[in-house]
């Protein structure tokens, strides 16, 4: 069976509960289960969720929770360049990936749970 | 027979996602198909039993008689969701989301389960579909 799960985060960490919420998700599913290999992809505004300088609070839990498993969030390229960012401008733990490479994952999985 | 996992995020009274989400519920289980809710986020407040009300008119809907027209509301979320537990559907609610918003057991409609994401990851081994609203 096909286990592998994406959360994609298209909100910016500001001004709603998306970007949290999406990353509650995705740490909770990790955690909990061995049954499903869940992966991050930040996109769209997303990405400003994964800048060094930008301010993630209690996110910050979820992402360590999710390091000790060994998910770290992909970032897309493109979304930071449109933003003019790039990867110089992640913090570390995230990775930036192009977005074919997000459309391969997309296309990979079996289920796609959007934010 | 395809069991159908339906994942609701957005809130009943700002967001049309909840009337689409048990509207296809229904004609999965007309077509007989098991179906599956976890509410998570603002979908947590979709069947609170003190609903008494429908949401105000959706503009735009693509089932509006015509382009930006308001069309009502298909009725009240909690009604809707009562109707589908009636028929066999689970409908599972993320219990930190309630907690965040003040709820407890007693503020949702007869037969909703109150759990968590440990339930949920549960579920996406069990579905064969998974919508996303």
């Amino acid at each position: 069976m096909n286990k592998r799960l994406v959360v994609m985060i298209q909100c910016a960490p500001l001004g709603n509960t998306r970007f949290s919420e999406g990353l509650r998700l995705a740490m909770g599913l990790v955690a909990c289960t061995d049954e499903l290999a869940v992966s991050v992809i930040l996109k769209g505004d997303g990405v400003y969720g994964a800048l060094a300088k930008t301010e993630r609070g209690e996110v910050s839990r979820y992402l360590a929770t999710m390091a000790e498993w060994d998910v770290e969030p992909l970032v897309e390229a493109e979304s930071l360049a449109e933003r003019g960012l790039g990867r110089v401008d992640l913090a570390s733990g995230f990775k930036a990936v192009s977005r074919s490479r997000v459309l391969e994952l997309l296309t990979a999985a079996r289920f796609v749970i959007n934010f | 027979m395809a069991h159908i996992g339906i994942l609701v995020t957005m809130a009943p009274c700002q967001f049309e996602n909840w009337e689409t989400a048990v509207d296809i519920a229904d004609v999965a289980l007309e077509k007989g198909h098991k179906v599956s809710f976890f509410l998570y986020d603002d979908g947590v407040l979709n069947p609170l039993r003190r609903q008494s009300s429908p949401p105000a008119p959706y503009s735009g809907a693509l089932s509006a008689p015509y382009p930006g027209a308001l069309r009502a509301s298909a009725g009240i979320p909690c009604e809707r969701f009562a109707s589908l537990l009636s028929r066999g559907v689970a409908v599972l609610i993320c219990g930190t989301g309630a907690k965040m918003r003040g709820l407890e057991a007693r503020d949702f409609i007869d037969g909703v389960k109150i759990g968590g994401l440990p339930d949920f990851a549960l579920l996406l081994t069990e579905i064969d579909r998974l919508v996303c609203l």
